[in-house]
């Protein structure tokens, strides 16, 4: 069946799409030269001026977090009652994004997408860095860091053992496991690209850096089986935890009690938003990287196209989440759960609250119309607006609920700090810092995997269903 | 009581300890580890530290911060930062705690052990509060010598074991590293001895003269020894004059019963007894030594199902007061106005009552005035020999005297009512009191003065300029516990013992005496109001003997015995004074209400007393200054209280900076739009604006000011109201830091009240249903909705703690949170961090208006953990740091909390505390005698919550268990059900049915707040019941 | 020639298992050094100011335990005993001793003997003497053959766990009250042991509690 849908896909779709997987006529030399060409080349005046501001970003940040360690969480905007604000929304920001990656690289893989091949190396790089950020938070929240371990099931001599019942010790869970797979499942990919840019490089310490890390590929048949079982493996295995990591992150707060928060829609609301945002944030990165690195012949209008038919499913899926928990607050008659809908309408916050609406719900239904799907300058926009619409969606979810829950009379304001922003700032800093280090000297398109495409576009049966339909 | 009490082993009598003539004197001299009283020390351990011991060392650096860090000004990025503590952190993440040594604890044991002292456990002494010269009874908790919580003292009369939130206080002022310690002349340090020889050089030409110019200045006092020793200098210099002030006088009660009764007489409102009680600005529900017992007598009469039935309450008055939110009727009126207000009473009376004809209002009262004073009348009028009518010390003398004709004509007295002779000895200590003083200042007649009186300098009226009048006194002597306006204004200065720290003697409000014992040696070398005043006497014996002296006619058998009873019963039995039966003047009263002159027009400046610091003498008390005021919640300042309609015509908002002028001295305030408030009235209290906060640190950025002086808008002649006000606003905001932003229940069922008619309808609202029961009050199988929880079985254990909260009884005087906050450690942590919403304080004092803003109906509802049985923090906590006890308390573990604050974000009460910074470091030695050793001090990023005072149940159970029997229902009190004077809290176990707090929770009136989580709560809570004038209805 | 010599194979390989490894290993040394006799301090000699033998006190002279640390029985403390103490027998027997002459020295100027504490549990911890004592818990239980230690150290681990482990079944640990003292008792081995336990728990009504509050305030 993979063989005969397969063929399908190459065929049928290439006559209907506009746009080719690949522009103009590529064999592997070519692909070779000019995918690898950006990790040769000197860095740039602009590489470089971006790095120092990146790099900044990532200094601000060690600052904010010394500050955080020798002052307490008091250095914070944070009070009794919003016990949570920046720290939570930023985890929760950077999780979303960090999904783009597993996305992209795992499900499309296993349905065969084959748009994904140019971008999906990029995007595993994207998911790293941003689970790094958001690993952050969760540690950095708790007053005493230093007492962190208590969260890990250990026989302790205290003969005590976590809560299991809380939510925070299953984010503990799902988090380190999405990254340690998300790690693995990049690295795989990259070992092929990295044996090939061993056996480019010119100076012998290049050749040995990159041997070390190429774990002595060589490319022989059984190599490349067991690399395609491996990844196979890995994609199956990361599969469920693209569902499974922003569900439980939802938990955290699906599980409270508090008006905003105890809602059963928020699952697959928060996984849909995370993408949502994860696409968003790796357009943000393509258009700029492909123009820059000259990638425009593999990463093609196609990919940026499919791309943005993918933000405006998820956006809609994130409006219909919206629509639900405001028709829910009403249609469940519960005083306290509709106040806080209309306190987000009315409130304080209610800027950011409108905020969100337009970025999230409006701007991707330019998305509809193929002019702004194919337009560069206004997805590049679109995506920005995306950003920091579902940023603002989490600060929403979090601060109003909390600041005016159950008894009016332990209501209270939150107000951010310069701690509490430099934070924010420090970890797109440090964001941009791997990312850049990483454009610099990783390719940052799975050549093996694009000439494979290639061969692929050419002649038929394509390897790839070889080894699927095995 | 379950430890005994003992009375003071007088080992080592209260005599001071001379400083040496110094600048500052050797602090080693002042190490407490020196004085027998305060032998062992403070936290946790109670041994302290051998160098400590040896060197002295708890000699209090004068540097120390009265205040915790951030008190005032915004942490100051790195200002408190601590490598150490990062690098222990980073090491503690590798997981290498144990590689990080302690140092070895040293254990001290007594050199002797002292008689009574078992370490380890605690002693309880008796002794006395004394505010104004009124005394209350108190029981002092105390440590190896350390009194760390103090308690109202079941055995005394108006205590009745309960205390207002002062005296609860008081121990943050007697361990404030900022008294006073050096006895000074002309700010150069000098010794007790030489102050004595130079006061016996000068008593030679006072005895020539017969000391005409000799004069002593005395806070009201009710003390026999002091009384005594004013005798004896009297003998000594014939023309010596003793005066009092005081910037909170009671002089109007005693001019006016003066006046209705001839002689000055001290009413004793038996609230108790009183069906209808008319309240003429007073506020009689302030838990104050001269008002305590009403709270409870009030309260005993706010259950529906009291046998004698509820009372009803009409409560004039211009601020909104505690009194005023436990009104069932309120008449919002100017000051100037109740005067006439009362006449109209006495008028409307005089047709039914002839013994009150011929009264008239200078004024005639408009619409709802009349309506009010109509409907008062009737009610008063039919319930004779149950009535009541309470002038408020604010008021004029006339006000007490028609007020006192009228309970007089309803048979109040001997009912309601009884008189005795005043127990102060200072009956006048307004102006009546030193008028004659400032005039002899004026004259110059004054070579001598003897200041005892608290800070006059500061309290004086705006009209009388008693630092210029002073600089013509050559020899100023004055007695403080702080360096403070005074002390600079004199050329001597006494550093004050504290009244905890020497011995003395003082009487309640109906006479009952109690001996004051100290609880601790003078910390910093003190010196007593008994000693002073010795100076001027050839004899020096020690207060304490001229103490037993005086007493030891009162023994009936064998005096050194009795004594040692008095000591530890608090109370000298048979002192109390006999009530008289004073007859009415009728005539004199009714020609003095006809000169009654009609109250200027115009907007009137209300003067009243600070809820928290009084009239400023509690300024430095972070305890009281960081406790929100129990109507208004502002904390760390005062604010000039607007009626919303003059608000709004004014365009005022919360915070607004205004300028107060009248007769021509003016003071800038920030506004504070007060629901309730009269319009044509603003309200300031007095006491702030002190600026000696920072005296003493060499390195203080700037001096710190806590609110606004209003003292310069007084006037001598009228201190408490003045008409003609002019408000101006500056255009300014001022910051306030408030405990509650929002006043209003939005329409949720959370603090219920009912009228007694519809309690008396349907008992069980459908709102009250606790989550158990059905409606009609059915019981419900299992739970309402399922839990994450496990279901506890609780029937196999003995106790089952639970607490109720009566509303209908709550005043809202807010003497628990300061109870809470001296007995579990909690830290102050000053108006800027309360600002940011971060208060420490377990007990929130939630206060709800309803009702149209003009005249709001307020209720009070002390909120704090509710020690849920299916808790929402419970199963959140990762680290299982707040968990279920056996006995159904929530408890929580701070030393497992690594600080997540999701238990507070899934809390519904929103009762967790959070240690955002590091509040407890940083405290001076003298701070840390403070800390109550049964109970863990927090470091930061731990959340703390209140715990049932769970250290009370362990120890109480350790005692019972060891006897091997059950604790008792009234054996156990947690540290706010202990101190409330309205018996509005109670706990106990759910096991016993027969529990007080079982029949609460059985009370149809208890409803469970938030039922509808299914959060079930061990805390209930009772709907509070008003009892209106259907006329008025 | 080869990018990399033979042996980086070995490296690689090596370095592979090193990565599994080494954690595990990391982390398992600590837990065993938190419960060895270091992590735990026992054992740890704690020099005394005053070299006070316990071995010629109790074991030689046969002195109750409750004659000095006198309000183990009332108190959550177990009471030092005050310089008083040593002196009423020490002013008849050894009044001239050298050894004692701190002791002599300390009570004359009234200064406190600073001791060193041995037996350390947290501030936030809350372990009250008197009801152990009250209920059967024996002096040696937890403090060891006290008449056998020249210099007294910690015998027990005190952590959490060990004192949980006799909350959870304290009746092997009881024994009756009036040898509450006795460094040398033992139980009839006629009788069963968890059996005389019990039967000690019912007369003295024992209730041990594992609640968190029992401990931690």
């Amino acid at each position: 069946m993979a063989a005969a849908e397969h063929a399908a896909a190459a065929s049928g779709a290439d006559a209907l799409d506009a746009y080719p997987l690949m522009v103009g006529k590529q064999d592997n030399t070519t692909l070779t030269g000019n995918l690898l060409a950006h990790v040769w080349a000197r860095p740039d005046k602009g590489w470089l001026l971006s790095f120092m501001i990146a790099l900044s970003g990532s200094g601000a940040l060690v600052l904010a977090i010394t500050v955080t360690l020798v002052e307490g969480i008091g250095a914070w905007g944070n009070n009794i009652p919003v016990g949570w604000a920046f720290d939570i929304t930023n985890f929760v920001w950077w999780i979303g994004i960090g999904h783009a990656g597993t996305l992209i690289s795992a499900i499309l893989f296993l349905f065969q997408q084959r748009w994904r091949t140019a971008i999906n190396r990029f995007s595993e790089a994207m998911t790293i860095f941003a689970v790094m950020c958001a690993g952050l938070f969760p540690l950095l929240h708790t007053g005493r860091p230093w007492f962190a371990y208590f969260m890990f099931p250990y026989p302790s001599t205290l003969e005590m053992w976590p809560q299991f019942k809380s939510p925070l010790i299953w984010d503990v869970f799902a988090v380190s496991t999405y990254f340690t797979v998300s790690v693995l499942f990049w690295y795989l990919g990259l070992i092929p690209d990295l044996a090939s840019l061993r056996d480019a490089s010119k100076s012998p310490i290049q050749r040995k850096l990159y041997g070390i890390f190429a774990l002595g590929w060589r490319g022989s048949g059984r190599h490349w089986h067991n690399y395609k079982v491996g990844y196979l493996l890995l994609a199956g295995l990361s599969t469920p935890l693209v569902v499974s990591v922003h569900t439980i992150v939802s938990f955290d707060f699906a599980v409270s009690l508090i008006p905003g928060w105890h809602t059963t829609i928020f699952p697959p609301y928060f996984v849909a938003g995370a993408v949502f945002s994860g696409f968003a944030m790796v357009m943000s990165w393509m258009v700029p990287a492909r123009h820059f690195l000259g990638l425009k012949h593999v990463i093609t209008m196609r990919h940026l196209e499919n791309m943005n038919k993918i933000i405006l499913a998820t956006g809609m899926l994130v409006s219909y989440g919206y629509l639900m928990e405001h028709f829910i607050a009403w249609y469940s008659g519960n005083q306290f759960e509709w106040f806080v809908f209309f306190n987000r309408a009315t409130g304080p916050y209610k800027g950011v609250y409108y905020l969100m609406l337009f970025c999230n719900v409006l701007v991707p239904q330019l998305f509809w119309f193929k002019y702004f799907r194919t337009s560069i300058p206004w997805m590049f926009i679109a995506s920005i607006f995306v950003n920091i619409g579902m940023w603002c969606e989490r600060f929403v979810i979090i601060v109003t609920s909390l600041h005016r829950d159950f008894l009016p009379a332990a209501w209270d304001m939150y107000y951010p700090t310069w701690v509490d922003i430099t934070l924010f700032l420090g970890t797109i800093g440090f964001f941009s810092t791997c990312f850049l280090l990483f454009l610099k000297f990783i390719p940052a398109v799975a050549v093996s995997e694009v000439k494979e495409l290639n061969e692929e576009l050419q002649h038929r049966p394509a390897p790839v269903t070889v080894v699927t339909g095995a | 009581m379950t430890t005994p009490r003992f009375p003071l082993p007088v080992l080592g009598s209260s005599a001071p300890v001379e400083p040496q003539a110094v600048d500052l004197p050797d602090e080693a001299s002042f190490a407490p580890g020196r004085q027998p009283g305060s032998d062992h020390g403070y936290g946790r351990s109670y041994w302290r530290s051998v160098e400590e011991q040896l060197h002295g060392e708890a000699a209090l650096p004068h540097r120390d911060q009265e205040f915790p860090p951030g008190a005032f000004d915004v942490p100051k990025g790195f200002a408190r930062r601590d490598f150490l503590q990062l690098m222990g952190a980073s090491v503690a993440l590798a997981g290498l705690t144990a590689c990080t040594e302690k140092p070895v604890e040293r254990i001290l044991a007594y050199n002797k052990a002292p008689d009574g002292v078992v370490p380890g456990n605690p002693l309880h002494y008796a002794t006395a509060f004394v505010q104004d010269g009124l005394a209350l009874g108190v029981l002092a908790t105390s440590w190896e010598g350390r009194p760390v919580k103090v308690e109202g003292n079941p055995s005394h009369p108006i205590s009745r074991g309960t205390t207002g939130p002062h005296a609860q206080a008081e121990l943050a002022t007697l361990y404030d590293p900022f008294r006073a310690r050096v006895l000074k002349e002309r700010g150069a340090g000098r010794s007790w001895r030489g102050f004595r020889e130079s006061m016996r050089i000068r008593s030679a030409a006072w005895e020539k003269d017969g000391g005409a110019g000799l004069r002593f200045l005395s806070g009201p006092s009710s003390s026999l020894l002091v009384g005594s020793l004013r005798e004896a200098i009297a003998q000594r210099f014939p023309k010596a004059r003793f005066h009092a002030w005081s910037a909170t006088p009671r002089d109007s009660v005693y001019e006016g019963t003066a006046l209705a009764f001839g002689r000055a007489l001290e009413p004793h409102y038996v609230v108790e007894k009183a069906d209808v009680i008319l309240s003429l600005d007073a506020d009689f529900l302030e838990a104050r030594p001269d008002t305590v017992d009403q709270n409870l007598g009030f309260a005993n009469r706010r259950e529906p199902h009291h046998p004698k039935g509820m009372n009803r309450l009409y409560v004039v008055e211009p601020r909104f007061s505690i009194t005023g939110g436990m009104a069932d009727h309120r008449l919002r009126l100017r000051s100037a106005d109740i005067e006439a207000f009362t006449l109209a009473l006495a008028a409307e009376l005089g047709k039914s009552v002839p013994t009150l004809s011929g009264y008239r209002s200078p004024v005639p009262l408009d619409g709802e005035r009349a309506k009010f004073v109509a409907a008062v009348a009737k009610d008063l009028a039919g319930k004779r020999g149950a009535a009541l009518v309470i002038p408020g010390e604010r008021q004029t003398a006339l006000t007490h005297a028609v007020a006192q004709a009228i309970n007089a004509s309803l048979g109040a007295i001997g009912a309601t009512l009884t008189f005795t002779e005043p127990a102060v000895l200072d009956t006048a200590s307004g102006r009546a009191g030193w008028q004659a003083l400032v005039d002899d200042l004026r004259a110059g007649k004054v070579d001598t003065l003897v200041i005892t009186a608290w800070n006059p300098v500061f309290t004086t009226p705006g009209d009388v300029d008693l630092p210029g009048l002073l600089k013509r006194v050559p020899n100023a002597v004055y007695l403080g516990l702080h360096d403070d306006e005074t002390s600079r204004a004199v050329n001597w200065f006494l550093p004050a013992a504290h009244p905890f720290e020497s011995w003395g003697d003082a009487r309640s409000r109906d006479g009952a005496l109690s001996i004051v014992q100290p609880l601790i040696q003078p910390l910093f070398g003190g010196i007593s109001e008994a000693e002073v005043l010795g100076a001027f006497l050839t004899d020096d014996t020690k207060p304490y003997n001229r103490l037993k002296a005086l007493h030891a006619s009162r023994a009936k058998t064998d005096f050194d015995s009795e004594w040692e009873v008095w000591l530890a019963n608090g109370v000298v039995p048979g002192t109390a004074s006999p009530a008289v039966t004073p007859s009415l003047q009728t005539e004199k009263v009714r020609a003095a209400a006809a000169q009654a002159r009609p109250a200027p027009a115009g907007l009137e400046l209300d003067v009243v007393h600070d809820y928290k610091i009084l009239d400023g003498r509690y300024a430095l008390n972070s305890w009281l200054q960081e406790l929100p005021d129990p109507i208004t919640k502002v904390t760390w300042d005062n604010v000039a209280q607007f009626g919303p309609g003059m608000a709004k015509q004014l365009g005022l908002g919360n915070g607004d900076l205004v300028t107060l002028t009248v007769s021509g001295r003016s003071v800038q305030v920030p506004a504070w739009v007060q629901p309730g408030h009269a319009d044509d009235a603003v309200t300031v209290s007095i006491g702030y604006g002190r600026k000696q906060h920072t005296l003493g640190v060499k390195d203080a950025d700037e001096p710190v000011v806590v609110g606004h002086d209003v003292y310069p808008l007084r006037s001598a002649a009228s201190p408490w109201f003045l008409t003609g006000l002019e408000v101006k606003k500056t255009g300014r905001k001022y910051p306030i830091s408030t405990t509650q932003v929002t006043n209003v229940t939005e329409g949720r069922p959370i603090a219920l009240m009912q009228s007694l008619e519809e309690f008396e309808k349907h008992p069980e609202a459908p709102e009250q249903r606790s989550p158990e029961k059905l409606p009609g009050g059915k019981e419900l199988e299992g739970r309402l909705l399922p839990s994450v929880q496990p279901e506890v079985d609780y029937s196999k254990l003995p106790y089952k703690w639970a607490m109720a909260v009566d509303m209908s009884r709550c005043t809202g005087c807010s003497a628990c949170v300061v109870a809470c906050q001296a007995e579990n450690n909690i830290p102050v942590v000053g108006k800027y961090q309360v600002g940011r919403g971060r208060e420490m304080q377990w007990i929130r004092m939630d206060r709800y208006y309803s009702g149209p803003a003009e005249s709001p109906e307020m209720v009070s509802q002390p909120m704090f953990c509710q020690h849920c049985e299916t808790a929402p923090c419970e199963y959140v906590c990762p680290v299982n740091a707040t968990v279920h006890s056996d006995e159904g308390l929530n408890d929580m573990v701070y030393n497992r909390c690594i600080g997540t604050r999701y238990c507070s974000n899934n809390c519904p009460y929103k009762v967790r505390h959070f240690n955002y910074l590091h509040w407890t470091q940083d405290k001076s030695q003298v701070e840390k005698m403070l800390m109550n050793p049964d109970v863990t001090v927090r470091a930061r990023g731990v959340m703390e919550k209140c715990t049932y005072c769970v250290q009370r149940i362990e120890r109480t159970r350790i005692a019972s268990r060891i006897e091997n029997r059950t604790i008792g229902d009234t054996e156990l009190k947690t540290a706010c059900q202990q101190v409330c004077p309205t018996n509005a809290l109670t706990f106990g176990s759910l096991h016993d049915p027969k529990t007080q707090v079982s029949q609460r929770h059985a009370d149809p009136r208890r409803f469970d707040v938030l039922h509808e989580l299914n959060t079930r709560p061990r805390t209930v809570y009772l709907t509070k019941i008003k009892n209106p004038n259907p006329e008025l209805g | 020639m080869p990018l990399f010599p033979r042996w980086t194979n070995t490296v690689s390989r090596l370095s592979g298992v090193m990565l599994l490894a080494l954690p595990a290993v990391a982390i398992a040394g600590l837990m065993i050094v938190v419960r060895s006799t270091w992590g735990t301090k026992q054992d740890r000699v704690v020099v005394q100011p005053i070299e006070f033998d316990h071995r010629h006190h109790v074991g030689d002279e046969g002195i109750d335990c409750r004659y000095c640390h006198y309000t183990v029985e009332k108190s959550p403390y177990p009471g030092l005993p005050s310089t008083t103490i040593c002196m009423s027998c020490h002013a008849q027997v050894w009044n001239k001793s050298p050894l004692l002459g701190l002791v002599r020295e300390y009570h004359f100027k009234e200064r406190p003997i600073p001791w060193n504490s041995v037996h350390n549990l947290p501030d936030f911890v809350y372990f009250n003497h008197s009801i152990h004592v009250n209920k059967g818990v024996g002096c040696v239980t937890c403090h060891g053959r006290v008449d056998q230690m020249a210099l007294i150290n910690q015998k027990s681990p005190l952590s959490m766990g060990w004192c949980v482990e006799c909350h959870r079944n304290p009746e092997p640990h009881l024994r009756p009250v009036e040898f509450i003292t006795s460094m040398t008792w033992q139980p009839d081995p006629a009788v069963d042991r968890q059996k005389l336990g019990a039967q000690l728990a019912q007369q003295y009504n024992v209730h041990t509690r594992i609640s968190c509050d029992a401990c931690h305030r």
